[in-house]
């Protein structure tokens, strides 16, 4: 009977993530005006598939764990209490925020959770602390940068302490995965990319905070370059990829203007062909990407699990604890997403990067109607940044690009990394509910016709306000 | 500003749209091609709670099924193992052959979610898919009898679809008692049964090679068929080279015909210098050497090796078979084929299709065209050497002649109405080879296709340390002739 619950919990599994992703879509549409639908009913329906996709993965986790069935039950419990309560508090706290967004958070958090107490209880146990840690963000940083008005003045501080901190890396850290980019001070150990990652993003976003030109990008460019040269001399080319494709991002959104990011894309281009013949890791990583059969026992190993992984089981999965994600070497780090769509299946998997591109969405949306040129730039930056990071592991992971080992934002086992991506997504909540332009009451026709092109004007907000 | 984050929003968006279309491609499209590596784990997978699929021959005769013991456990049975263990595989330690390779299928269970519900409340038994082979079991079974204890492998093919028909080894094993006879299959003495000499068994050519150089001259012009030279047992080309015919017997004065039908040396080495390296080289790629030839069974790669800085004496013996070529019976039999097939070669396969337990047929397999190894023309011409070959050349014993009483007709049908059926002479197509050994006795190839007009069946038989290749020719002539009397019965 076992056997045929995990096989209805396959198509079921699939059920709750389509009605998921249906609710944000409708979301979204109400909010482009399209369709006229309740916001927090949809977002409560959001979170009620997240109930059943943990209780449903926890029922099999439970009956397939016979060593430690009663520590997975309780620990099923404790944290969909921590789901539940996270999504459902952040939104009553913060009424301007966005609940899709929080709801996919805790989602893809979910997921992680689920797949990781599926490969090792003690590492779910470690990435749930995390998590906490996360929720406490959530909640505790909008507040605090309220209190921090003048963030857009401290860009030699963040240039500083990001090159700092990469340069202890490069002189202190230990090599873990063949890349430099730890340190560790007593038991703990932290990867200070992620740090540096958003330090990046506040010091573009307040370098370009005055509409540029091309002499004024000369100090910007040169600070990215060198944190970029850092990390490509820590064997990070993940994270160096990440912050080119950021810098290059915020740039152009900050000038408009395309040739910065065609100009850009070449000198990349050139840098990365450079790279590719000066750098035998390089060689390693873009041959392995070509052709892993051929060293299948050797470099090619992983990626090839990886895509035994993904191709074997179908749109549908072998069915959750069924799977040989087990046979993926890190698999709960650059992994994790090739085990999700071995087990849940690839449409799982499809719905799993629709997710991401949902958070993108609202991310965009932050974006969009913020009111200061400094914040569009800091929520654009950060949107960019984590999603492209989704994109590179994700097309690693598939063999569409070559695999740069840097974790899926909310799902990868990892403490820094997660904590990072909660504060990230906090950032872009805190710039979401400054934009005062969307709020419950208001229906769907007063939020298009604001101008696109400038900032909106002072004098037209308060009155805006005025009316309220 | 606004307009340059849709912008940005654009891209990524399309990067994603990508990305996603790039892992349904993978998932669905190249998957097949990956997953059954024997690095994946998965090809182990055997379920507890499911009976794996059996193994069928053609006619649902199975060779391999699944039977649950006293304690509740599925145990894997094999019948006629010996016979069959090199195609059906084995799996006791790991997984081999088609247990390897059709796994998923096996253990793959048709509709599932509703059959299986309702199979739950009845307490039936859930099963895997049936995997159906293209083999023939009977004719496996004779042309196993036919080997009887010499070392080598017989390939039976259908040119005109690349249907394996039968495909025996020797030394063999058997797949029920892998795990007690391991360290002895595994042991010097055993040579190597484990391995299907078939399709993994690498030889030298021989004069079977001659069908490659023959091809070459006459794919460069026609004419070369009247091209004439004098034989007289031994040619000396230069003061390093020699060559001789069998036992440097004087052919006289011979066009291509009669070389080929008595399989002159002196002939085919003269024809490949005049071809050159290059030629030669072209003519191999052609005939998939050092290629993939997409069998889904374990399989060589057969090799040619004549680099540009060749001496001539490589080019002469190279030409005849004897140089560094190697090749698998499995690709002799393509090759033959091909020749059969008006110079296309088929992708060879094995299973024709998986059906559930309630018969319905799944994944058949459509017959697939690998390459035109020569033209149709050249292949008329290659056939109607090889013709020569069976009327007045080395293999005169592989002639067919059929009673119409031996032809055994199954069932209704009545044979007198069947077009199918072939009866009295039967015209054979074919070529000898004696690969020279360097340790101990020849090796003896024969090849063969029939009838040569409308071909059904081509054969490819490798007997080591057999010497010259009156045994081969005989097995070969049996088998085609048992397969025309047994099996085509429509």
């Amino acid at each position: 009977m076992f056997e045929i619950f995990i096989l209805l919990a396959k198509y079921l599994f699939i059920i709750y993530m389509c009605l998921f992703l249906l609710c944000g879509f409708c979301i979204n549409l109400s909010k482009e005006g399209a369709v006229n639908a309740k916001e927090s009913f949809l977002a409560a329906v959001q979170r009620i598939m997240i109930m059943l996709f943990h209780i449903t993965a926890f029922i099999i986790l439970v009956i397939d764990n016979d060593e430690q069935r009663m520590v997975t039950l309780l620990f099923g419990l404790i944290s969909l209490l921590y789901v539940m309560l996270g999504c459902i508090l952040l939104e009553k706290i913060y009424k301007k925020s966005s609940p899709v967004m929080y709801n996919g958070v805790f989602f893809l958090a979910d997921i992680g959770l689920v797949m990781l107490t599926r490969l090792d209880n003690s590492l779910a146990s470690k990435q749930f602390i995390w998590c906490l840690l996360g929720f406490a963000v959530l909640i505790l940083l909008p507040p605090v940068l309220n209190m921090l008005p003048r963030l857009d003045k401290f860009k030699v501080v963040y240039a500083a302490v990001g090159i700092l901190l990469l340069m202890c890396t490069l002189v202190f850290g230990s090599s873990v995965y063949g890349s430099t980019n730890w340190i560790k001070i007593g038991p703990i150990a932290f990867q200070p990319s992620e740090v540096v990652k958003l330090l990046f993003v506040f010091f573009l976003a307040s370098a370009l905070s005055q509409k540029p030109d091309l002499r004024q990008l000369i100090v910007p460019t040169i600070v990215s370059g060198v944190i970029i040269l850092c990390l490509v001399g820590q064997k990070d080319l993940g994270s160096a990829l990440i912050f080119s494709m950021t810098f290059l991002v915020v740039v152009y959104i900050a000038t408009s203007n395309i040739l910065y990011l065609i100009g850009g894309f070449a000198c990349g281009s050139l840098a990365a062909v450079a790279a590719y013949f000066l750098f035998p890791h390089v060689q390693t990583r873009v041959d392995i990407w070509l052709d892993p059969w051929s060293d299948i026992e050797g470099s090619g190993y992983q990626i090839a699990q990886s895509l035994f992984a993904v191709g074997s089981y179908g749109l549908f999965g072998s069915g959750f604890t069924r799977g040989y994600a087990d046979y993926i070497p890190v698999v709960e780090r650059d992994f994790i997403f090739s085990a999700i769509c071995e087990e849940f299946g690839v449409l799982f998997g499809i719905g799993v990067i629709l997710v991401f591109v949902m958070i993108f969405l609202e991310g965009v949306r932050a974006a969009l109607y913020s009111r200061s040129r400094y914040l569009t730039l800091l929520s654009a930056g950060l949107t960019a940044l984590i999603t492209f990071q989704t994109f590179l592991i994700i097309g690693g992971d598939i063999k569409f690009v070559p695999l740069t080992g840097v974790t899926l934002p909310f799902v990868s086992y990892g403490g820094t990394s997660i904590a990072i991506s909660f504060v990230i997504v906090a950032i872009i909540q805190w710039v979401y509910m400054r934009n005062d332009i969307y709020k419950q009451d208001k229906t769907p026709e007063e939020y298009t016709p604001h101008p696109v092109e400038e900032p909106i004007p002072s004098r037209r907000r308060r009155r805006r306000r005025s009316m309220e | 500003m606004k307009n340059t984050i849709k912008k940005v929003f654009w891209i990524y968006t399309i990067l994603f749209v990508v990305l996603i279309g790039y892992l349904c491609k993978v998932s669905l499209a190249d998957s097949s091609e990956f997953i059954t590596n024997s690095y994946n784990p998965r090809l182990n997978r055997v379920s507890d709670y499911i009976r794996r699929g059996s193994i069928l021959d053609i006619n649902g005769q199975v060779l391999a099924y699944s039977q649950k013991d006293e304690d509740g456990v599925y145990h894997r049975i094999y019948n006629d193992s010996n016979i069959f263990s090199n195609i059906t595989g084995y799996t006791s330690k790991g997984k081999t052959g088609v247990e390897a390779k059709y796994n998923f299928m096996l253990e793959t269970v048709s509709s599932e979610l509703i059959q299986r519900i309702k199979d739950a409340f009845a307490g039936t038994e859930v099963s895997g898919d049936d995997v159906v082979l293209t083999v023939n079991a009977d004719l496996q079974r004779y042309a196993a009898e036919k080997l009887g204890t010499s070392k080598g492998a017989i390939v039976a093919m259908e040119p005109s679809t690349g249907k394996i028909l039968s495909m025996v080894t020797y030394p063999n094993y058997n797949a029920n008692t892998v795990n007690e006879d391991w360290e002895m299959l595994n042991s010097e003495e055993a040579d190597s049964p484990l391995l299907n000499r078939g399709a993994q068994g690498l030889y030298p050519p021989g004069s079977t090679f001659k069908i490659l150089t023959a091809a070459a001259a006459l794919e460069e012009d026609p004419g070369y068929i009247d091209y004439s030279m004098v034989c007289e047992g031994v040619k000396r080309f230069d003061s390093a080279t020699r060559i001789r015919c069998y036992d440097s017997i004087a052919h006289g004065n011979e066009d291509m015909t009669k070389a080929f039908a008595k399989s002159c040396n002196t002939y085919f080495s003269t024809i490949g210098t005049m071809l050159g390296i290059d030629k030669l080289n072209s003519e191999a790629t052609d005939f998939m050497f050092n290629q993939s030839l997409g069998f889904d069974l374990e399989y060589s790669q057969s090799s040619f090796n004549l680099p540009l800085d060749s001496s001539l004496s490589a080019v002469v013996e190279t030409s005849i078979g004897q140089g560094k070529t190697l090749v698998t019976p499995l690709h002799m039999a393509m090759i033959t084929s091909a020749v059969a097939n008006n110079g296309i070669m088929m992708k060879p396969y094995i299973v024709d299709h998986s059906q559930s337990q309630s018969g319905n047929i799944k994944n058949r397999t459509i017959p697939e065209k690998l390459t035109e190894i020569m033209p149709a023309d050249t292949a008329a011409q290659i056939t109607e050497l090889m013709k020569e070959v069976v009327n007045s050349g080395t293999a005169t014993d592989a002639a067919i002649y059929i009673d119409p009483g031996d032809v055994v007709t199954s069932d209704s049908s009545t044979s007198s109405s069947s077009v199918g059926i072939i009866t009295g002479n039967v015209q054979v197509a074919g070529k000898t080879g004696t690969a020279e050994n360097a340790s101990g006795e020849d090796h003896a190839w024969f090849v063969a296709f029939a009838p040569a007009d409308n071909p059904r069946i081509a054969v490819s038989v490798i007997l080591e340390n057999a010497g010259h290749g009156d045994k081969a020719i005989a097995s070969a002539r049996d088998i085609m002739k048992y397969y025309f009397t047994h099996c085509i019965t429509q």
